[in-house]
């Protein structure tokens, strides 16, 4: 009999984490998740465009499919937190993600330079074609410039003459500041004729032979070309340390001892969707991510890359398909759809989008849908995405002002002013509807601080509805109570952004003070926005008074 | 109690524990770290001692202690990754696909190459109607010895071992071919058809089945007048050999017909004489969303053995392609077939030159070459629509019958059909095909490479 009941046991226990207890609250928020520990040269993890398709979309929707907590998630209408938030519902530093702008504001030139570390490419005479490449969707060269530094080469098709390279920049630039990252990207221009073919350059797979003259000929035929008979080229320097493929989207890459968490639940990549939407860089299949072997400090470890961003706001090859951003490429709901009502269901495939110019392509925000924003290939981690997430997601793209914006696209060097001037409206316009629908399915209060004085305590916090005109300024009454060792204060409610907290709080001591129990210490302010006669989860702010250093430190915030 | 726990193998224990251990151990590390009083300070924290303190302004990486937010990999990860059978799976399709892919990709090079004037090609296809797919080689030369001579030879053996092996030869008289001449030779054999004795309400039951085996040479003009009106003027010897189906578990043909009342039950030698003309206004050869087919062909058999044969042939098909609405993804698609054979001078027709209807070629909704007889007509109406950007979906109907004379078609006599059909538009210009049709003898499934409807 005993040896029946160990089966479900161990079902239970597997079953475990679904009912897992909730992270507890620390006084020092853990700010660098230290994933960049020394460890023995992975692999290269190959993977085939077929296969990664196959697996996004087939086996790995299987695996979910059978994943019964997941199930008991959904009943509840509950996502799985992200596992690498920290106590103040932040993501931590780590190989895969560094905070930047929304938490370290960067300077204009900053976010201008980007991740760019050398000046721009020179493909003057004396730059040598080290490789082709002339099959397959995207054509492209390797050129070491006049200083020796080898670079991948991406062209504008033909008739999109700016569209690709100027996506590729653009957001570049825009997810470097966000916090991920990513390669150097330049714009650079060159000359045919100032352009030598190595030696070792070959044209095909099956049967290679020399790249000559011609085909580089044949090769910039179908390419776009400046007035002046000049290439613009998107220059891509080679990322450093030894490329290992892609990260998995879903899991764990085994062979590095430094990942623990499966990638679906970590929150940067969840948080992507929302900043992938705002961008429509639908193109986020597993090859367009690149796991690099790097040595810094004497440690070696592999540091984590999002790549190829060319198929981004209006980009891609076929730039005039309208169902990018808006249904997966091959979308099965919408199949069966278009089955079942004889073709007369509507799929954003049969839409055609307005063409805006060559180098903007359909992209708008018109008919934008921040909720159903799609990507063209199935991110579990996306599906994944909590409402909380999509929420730092937004925040990361409100950090930046227009201005810090203007800056970013100037960086594609559109040609036409008007593109540039489009680009940024576009961008604006699909911010605020990005942050209209995700603001309002949360507590949009953040940036938590602190203020204690003589008379005591002051919790200030930001409504990010109001700061970026999506509410009136006093729209919303906070409710709030407060809870200090085991008593809970009387409700009370407030239109500032601020809370007193003066009355509630032991008298601030000096630094001599032992700590006898350092829970005493603790206080915890409940608050929930009411706007509109709607309720949002509450937010809970943990707060610390630390007495021996006279401060009120914010060491946690709990949405939900 | 003791001799419950002796009862437990001692490596559940161990399971158990180990269960125990990492559900504990799982916990986030910030569980059990930093509590006031116990834990380590966060320099830069306390170096700031402000008496306004924002929440989030991280320190810089380096002024951080090196600590991880969890403590290790989820609760039984590998063992639930080992353990799924999906893991398994997917190994095994990453394998394949890195296998396939390299292939598709060579193959998509040596693609490129038959564009090239000549060279050879692999290729995946049936033999006709009900032959199974098999797989052929086709040598070809677009421009052989520079003379602007077209060859084409494709060799191909199916599933069912249906064999065609074909060479044409197209020598160009006027430019842009306009008139051709046109020298061909072909070698058919087909294991096993079908055939149900003559008449438009043979029994099911009434199967037989024959082999079929044509040696052929054919010579004429083609022309194609204007890009849409084609022509073409052939002569063709054929030798066609009948004998039992290999290893098939229907009766034969030539056991179960009476032989006296079976013209051509030996096979036979055809001489024929064949004009065809063609309109095809058709916007893609195999997926056309407008346009349509008319075609006509007229043939003269005489026979050179095989009893006192000669015959009239006289073929009719129309198809148009209507779209519905104007993005192109909606179209009804309509099919009329139409044919008869005449006697001349009160000679007979060998029955395997008999109009045979059903198969994937004609009424799908029957079985391959379900009725026999003289005349036949058939009329097909199917309505298309895309389903996603390489798939359609189709719905039709069909309606078919045989008969002596066309004078004895009548309304009542059709035996009607339906079903679903799956296209993939494996490239532009390619599709792959799905039916599963149903008519009074049960369902039928098909798979075609570009199918002619």
């Amino acid at each position: 009999m005993v040896r029946h009941a160990v089966m479900p046991a161990l079902i239970l226990l597997a079953l475990l984490p679904a009912v897992r207890g909730v992270e507890k609250l620390s006084i020092h928020p853990l700010w660098l998740d230290f994933d960049m520990e020394n460890i023995k040269e992975p692999k290269e993890r190959k993977i085939s465009y077929y296969y990664s398709f196959f697996k996004a979309q087939f086996i790995e929707q299987a695996k979910q499919g059978l994943d019964m907590p997941r199930w008991f998630r959904a009943a509840i209408g509950k996502n799985k937190r992200a596992s690498n938030i920290n106590a103040v519902d932040e993501v931590p530093d780590s190989s895969w993600f560094t905070n930047r702008h929304h938490l370290r504001r960067m300077s204009i030139e900053a976010l201008v330079r980007g991740p760019d570390r050398k000046e721009t490419p020179d493909f003057g005479e004396g730059s040598v074609i080290t490789r082709a490449k002339t099959e397959g969707v995207t054509l492209g060269l390797q050129i070491k410039d006049k200083h020796g530094v080898t670079y991948i080469i991406k062209f504008d098709d033909g008739k999109h003459a700016e569209l690709q390279s100027g996506a590729e920049m653009v957001v570049t630039k825009i997810l470097h500041a966000a916090g991920y990252n990513v390669p150097e990207n330049y714009i650079a221009y060159f000359r045919p004729e100032h352009l030598k073919i190595g030696d070792k350059v070959m044209k095909g797979t099956a049967k290679p032979r020399p790249f000559e003259q011609k085909d580089l000929e044949d090769l910039l035929y179908s390419v776009a070309q400046m007035p002046d008979g000049s290439y613009r080229v998107l220059a891509s320097k080679f990322l450093s340390g030894k490329p290992k493929g892609p990260f998995p989207q879903i899991g764990i890459r085994l062979d590095d001892p430094n990942d623990l968490i499966p990638h679906e639940h970590r929150r940067e990549l969840r948080g992507l969707r929302v900043i992938a939407s705002w961008l429509n860089h639908w193109d986020m299949k597993e090859d367009n991510a690149l796991d690099m072997y790097v040595e810094e400090d004497g440690r070696k470890f592999l540091r984590h890359y999002l790549i190829d961003f060319g198929s981004s706001l209006g980009g891609g090859l076929s730039p005039w398909e309208y169902f990018h951003g808006r249904e997966l490429a091959m979308d099965g709901a919408n199949t069966m759809k278009e089955i079942f009502s004889l073709g007369f269901y509507e799929t954003p495939d049969e839409r055609k989008g307005d063409f805006i110019s060559p180098a903007m392509g359909i992209f708008s925000n018109a008919e934008f849908d921040a909720e159903g924003w799609t990507p063209s290939f199935p991110v579990m981690a996306f599906e994944n995405m909590t409402d909380e997430d999509a929420l730092w997601g937004t925040r990361i793209i409100l950090s930046f002002t227009e201005p810090e914006l203007r800056a970013i696209i100037a960086t594609a060097k559109y040609t036409n002013p008007a593109d540039a001037e489009y680009l940024l409206k576009t961008l604006l316009a699909r911010r605020q509807m990005i942050a209209r629908h995700w603001l309002r399915k949360v507590n949009p209060l953040v940036e938590f601080s602190t203020e204690l004085g003589e008379k005591g305590g002051v919790l200030r916090f930001k409504d990010l509805m109001v700061e970026h005109g999506l509410a009136g300024a006093n729209s919303a009454e906070y409710v709030y109570e407060i809870r200090y060792k085991d008593r809970t204060m009387e409700k009370k409610s407030t239109r500032n952004p601020w809370i007193e907290l003066s009355s509630s709080l032991p008298p601030a001591q000096n630094g001599t003070r032992k700590i006898e129990d350092p829970r005493e210490d603790i206080l915890e302010v409940t608050i929930q926005t009411v706007r509109a006669q709607t309720e949002r989860d509450p937010v809970t702010v943990r707060l610390y008074n630390d007495r021996t250093q006279n401060r009120l430190r914010v060491i946690g915030v709990w949405r939900g | 109690m003791s001799l419950v726990l002796n009862k437990i193998p001692r490596n559940c224990f161990f399971v158990i524990i180990c269960l125990v251990v990492s559900a504990n151990g799982g916990l986030l590390a910030q569980d059990r770290e930093n509590l006031p009083g116990t834990a380590e300070k966060n320099p830069k924290s306390e170096a700031q001692g402000l008496a306004a303190a924002p929440q989030q302004t991280p320190p810089e990486a380096e002024e951080q202690p090196r600590r991880r937010i969890v403590e290790g990999r989820p609760r039984l990860y590998l063992f639930k990754h080992v353990v799924n059978p999906l893991t398994g799976m997917n190994k095994l399709v990453k394998g394949t696909m890195a296998l396939t892919e390299r292939r598709i990709l060579a193959l998509a090079e040596r693609g490129r190459e038959v564009r090239a004037d000549r060279g050879m090609q692999f290729f995946l296809s049936g033999a006709g109607s009900g032959s199974g797919m098999g797989s052929g080689v086709r040598f070809f030369d677009k421009n052989l010895f520079g003379t602007g001579i077209r060859v084409d030879a494709p060799f191909l053996i199916t599933y069912k071992n249906y064999q065609l092996f074909t060479i044409n030869v197209a020598v160009p008289l006027l430019g842009n071919d306009r008139l051709n001449f046109d020298l061909g030779s072909t070698y058919r054999s087909r294991t096993k058809d079908n055939f149900w004795r003559i008449g438009n309400d043979t029994l099911y039951s009434d199967r037989t089945k024959f082999r079929s085996i044509t040696r052929e040479v054919r010579s004429g003009f083609s022309s194609r007048m204007t890009e849409h009106w084609h022509a073409g003027l052939h002569v063709s010897y054929r030798n066609i050999g009948i004998t039992k189906p290999a290893n098939e578990r229907f009766e034969s043909t030539q056991d179960a017909i009476d032989l006296g009342t079976l013209p051509g039950r030996r096979g036979a030698e055809l001489l024929s004489g064949i004009l065809t003309l063609e309109n095809d206004t058709k916007d893609n050869k195999y997926i056309p969303s407008t346009g349509g087919l008319r075609y006509v062909e007229v043939s003269l058999n005489e026979g050179l053995r095989g009893g006192d044969l000669s015959f009239w042939t006289y073929r009719l098909e129309l198809q148009q392609f209507v779209p519905l609405g104007k993005t192109g993804r909606k179209i009804l698609a309509l099919r009329a077939l139409f044919e008869t054979n005449q006697d001349k001078g009160g000679s007979q027709i060998p029955f395997f030159e008999l109009t045979a209807l059903g198969g994937s070629n004609t009424v799908r909704s029957f079985e391959n070459h379900r009725y026999w007889d003289k005349s036949g007509v058939a009329f097909l109406a199917e309505y298309r629509y895309r389903v996603w950007r390489a798939f359609d979906w189709a719905l039709f109907m069909e309606q078919a019958q045989v008969a002596p004379e066309p004078g004895d078609f009548g309304w009542t006599r059709f035996h009607s059909g339906y079903g679903v059909r799956f296209i993939i538009r494996a490239t532009p210009t390619v599709p792959l095909s799905f039916d599963f049709a149903h008519g009074g003898d049960g369902w039928r499934v098909y798979f075609r490479f570009k199918p002619s409807f």
